[in-house]
Parts: structure tokens; sequence; C-alpha cells
């Protein structure tokens, strides 16, 4: 019983670290270099939605990009793409990492609450 | 008799007229219904158009402004949004939609969706729904089609009424006729009668008294329609039935009878039980004399009747001309049914047919064609005296 308790408590205090960790990753990777002066996160985050109308679509739409980036697969204007520029390519594993994070972060569906006024 | 055929044709066609007025008004409020819900499922699909498209502003609204929360209103819609996959963005409904319809109704439910041009916020389709009540309609139907009917039932009581009124007045003039005429027709009847006798002892000359038979006869047959016409037309003082020995009343009926017997030279055979019917007497006598009577009438001259009382039956057979099975379903269909009132038809076996009814008698013909028949009256056991 101990034994298990441990395992359990050891499970818990890793995952914690490893969320801590993405997050914090996440944030350096990411958000650092999207807060100043490229276009902020939220904004591609609805533009993707909007541009492929579901979350998997947009993802999947995303990750090619993000992998292999060129001006026809961005969902960017011309003219912001002219100003920064192409992303530059990232890796599978770290877009298996940043990705579902992002997506947690602006989830839509925690934002639309439906209420009876 | 006359008169409890109007009221009986009266019923009738008003009963006709009630049931006609209300599957008009069932057919009516049938369509008034269908048109009032298809008005009401209209105006609420006009209303949840605009609810659609104030929706899909709260979306583009919320992704423009980049709103942290987004409240949507659910107090008169149910409200479910999906991406373009299908898959429930959020969603308030169980069942899937109908993606290949606009507008549907499930289980008095209806639902609307509309298709957004743009995702916003990763929504393509909104789905609104509300419960369509068709209780209001089926209550402002019924307040408008209950007193309707009621007044046409009205109206139609009182032209019937008025419909009627002159049949009922010429009904009546026959039926005065009628009664007047039996009435006047016993004093002739019984100076023929007492006349002829007066004759027959008067006439030495044989060869005479076959005419004086023929007018004795005449009479004879006269008076049972008398007899007939009084009974049919003529409600007696009091029916009060008393236990009667059937048997008397069969050996009474032959001696009345006994001048056709003998003109048609027919042997008479009777095998008769001492049984006793609690009855009222004049309609049983009037049930023998026409059974008797058609027995003589439709017998070949020199031919045999036979005569059967039991405690359960009467049976009277005959050998004459017989019926067929054509003829025997017409006596079922023309009395039995109630269609007797027809002219032509002759009112014994009408007679016969009251008195069954009247004493829940059963009443059964064996008939071969050209070999004679058999009739045969059985009554329940609490005729038994």
């Amino acid at each position: 019983m101990a034994k298990i308790s441990y395992r359990l408590t050891l499970g818990i205090f890793l995952l914690c670290n490893i969320t801590a960790l993405c997050d914090e990753n996440f944030d350096r990777d990411c958000v650092t270099c999207h807060s100043t002066n490229i276009p902020d996160l939220e904004t591609i985050y609805f533009r993707y939605l909007q541009t492929h109308g579901s979350i998997k679509r947009s993802q999947k739409a995303m990750r090619h990009y993000l992998q292999h980036p060129t001006i026809q697969g961005s969902t960017l204007r011309p003219q912001v793409l002219k100003n920064f520029g192409l992303h530059p390519p990232l890796s599978p594993v770290l877009l298996d990492q940043m990705l579902p994070l992002y997506f947690e972060k602006y989830d839509v569906k925690k934002r639309i609450k439906l209420k009876s006024i | 008799m006359h008169e409890s055929l109007l009221k009986t044709a009266l019923l009738q066609f008003r009963f006709l007229y009630l049931s006609s007025l209300f599957v008009l008004f069932m057919v009516l409020a049938f369509f008034a219904y269908t048109i009032e819900k298809e008005r009401l499922i209209a105006d609420e699909t006009g209303k949840m158009t605009l609810r659609l498209s104030q929706l899909e502003d709260q979306l583009k609204n919320s992704q423009m402004y980049y709103s942290e929360e987004i409240i949507i209103n659910t107090k008169e819609y149910k409200i479910s949004m999906y991406d373009i996959d299908h898959a429930p963005v959020i969603a308030q409904h169980s069942r899937v939609p109908h993606w290949d319809k606009i507008t549907w109704m499930d289980d008095s439910t209806l639902y609307a969706r509309h298709n957004l041009s743009l995702y916003f916020l990763g929504v393509a389709s909104i789905v609104v729904s509300k419960k369509i009540q068709t209780f209001p309609i089926i209550t402002r139907l019924a307040a408008l089609f209950i007193p309707l009917f009621f007044a046409m039932a009205f109206v139609g009581f009182i032209l019937s009424k008025i419909a009627f009124k002159p049949a009922r007045n010429a009904f009546v003039s026959i039926d005065t006729f009628i009664k007047h005429a039996t009435h006047d027709l016993n004093t002739p009847i019984a100076a023929i009668l007492s006349n002829a006798r007066i004759l027959e002892e008067k006439i030495t000359e044989p060869s005479l008294h076959r005419f004086v038979r023929r007018i004795t006869i005449g009479a004879k047959t006269l008076t049972g329609l008398y007899e007939d016409l009084v009974y049919l037309n003529f409600e007696p003082h009091s029916r009060i039935p008393k236990p009667e020995l059937i048997k008397e009343l069969i050996q009474e009926q032959l001696i009345l009878l006994e001048t056709l017997i003998d003109y048609k030279k027919l042997s008479v055979t009777t095998n008769l039980s001492e049984t006793k019917l609690t009855i009222f007497t004049d309609d049983f006598r009037r049930l023998l004399n026409n059974l008797l009577s058609n027995a003589i009438k439709y017998n070949t001259p020199q031919g045999s009747i036979t005569l059967i009382l039991t405690s359960e039956f009467f049976s009277i057979k005959d050998s004459g001309i017989g019926l067929s099975k054509v003829e025997i379903q017409k006596i079922h269909e023309r009395y039995w049914r109630g269609e007797s009132f027809e002219t032509g038809l002759g009112i014994g076996m009408e007679i016969v047919v009251r008195v069954c009814k009247t004493y829940n008698l059963t009443f059964d013909i064996h008939s071969t064609k050209n070999q004679g028949s058999e009739f045969i009256i059985r009554w329940p056991k609490s005729l038994i005296a």
C-alpha cells in the first residue's frame, strides 16, 4: 500500500514538473517572440480557426506550415508576411510539445458560456 | 304505427345530419389546425433565423474584439454550435442535426440551422431549436368549432322539424283514414257473413250452395284481414300477459278457418301438447291465424297440413307450393330487417315477425319449392307458464 502511494505521489510530482517545464518552454520559445514584434498568438489562433473551420484542421494546417513554411501555406496577409517574413521551420518533436499547449491556451470552448438570462 | 315510423325516420335523419356535420367539422378542424400549425412554424422559423443572425454577429464581434468570455442567452432557444467537421463546439442538443436540412421538425420541436460564411471562433454552423406548443391552437379551434357545431345542430334540428311537418301531416291523414276504414269494414263483413249463413239455410238447390260457400270464404278472408288491420292500427286497452293453453288457441283457429280447409279438401293432422305460455292472447291468435291462413292459401287442393306443438316449439307444415331459397331470403330481408312497410307485400308476415320480436321467439323456415314448407316457432323457457 505504501509502495503504491509512493509511486502515485512520485507520478503526480513528475507530471506537474513536466507540465511546468513545458509551459516554461512555451513561454520562452513562443510567447517571448510573438508578444513583441510579430503577430500575437491569439490573432494567429483565430485566423487559423476562421480559415480552417475546426481545431483539428487548424492544428494540422499549423503543424504543416511550421514544419515546411511557405508563402502559399501561410494564413497571414502578404503585407504582414513581407514585414515579418516566414516563420523558421520547427522540429516535429517541438511541435508535439507546443501545439497542444497553444491550442489549450486559447481554447474557444472555454470562452463560450451558455446562460439562460 | 305511422307516427312511430315517422319518428324513426326523423331520428335517422337527425342522426345522419349530426354525423355528417361532425365529420365535416372534424375535417374542417383538421385543415384549420394544419394551416394554423404551418403558420406558427413559419413565424417561429422567422424568429429563429433572426436569432441565428444575432448569434453569428455575436461570434464575429467576440473574435474581432478578442473577448475573454462570450455569454450566449439560451432562455428562448436551445443552441448548439458545430465546427466544419460537424464536431460540437458547444452543444445543448443530444441529437445529431439533419445536415441536409435548414429547418426540420423532430418530436414537436422545431430546429433551424445556419451555416456561417466565415468560421468565427471555429464555428461552421449553428443550430437553434424550440418546442412548438400546439395546445393553444387546439384550444382556439375548439372554442370556435364546438359552439359552431352546436349552433348548426340546433338549426338542423329546427329545419328537420319544419321539413318533416308536411310528411307528418300526410302520415297522420293516412293513419286516420286506415283507422276509419278498418272500423267501417266490420259492419259490412258481419252483414255478408250473417246473410250468407241465412242463404245457406234457405237455399234448397244444391248447385247454388257452392256460390254461397264462396261468399262465406271471401267474407272470412276479409274478417282475417280486418282483424289484422285492427291488430296493427289499434292499441289494445290493456296488455297484461296471462298463461294461455296454446293448444286451445290453435283449435280455435282451426274452427275459424274450417270453411277454407274444407273448400280446399285439405287433411289436417295435429299433435298438440298441453303447453301453456304466458302471453297476450291476441298476439298469438294473430300469429297462429296468419300462419294457418298461409298454409291453407298456398297449399295444393287435397293437400295436407301438419301441426305439432311441444313445450319448446310450434311447427306448421304444409304440402303447398313451397318457397325457394331466394324467397326465404326475401322474407327475412323484408320483414326481419324492418323493411316491411313497402306496399303490396301483405301484412300477415309482418304480424308474425312483430309477435316473434315482441316475445323473443325464433322463426325458422324449411322449404322446398313445389314440395311444401315448414314454419317453426321456438320460444324462450321464460315464456313457459
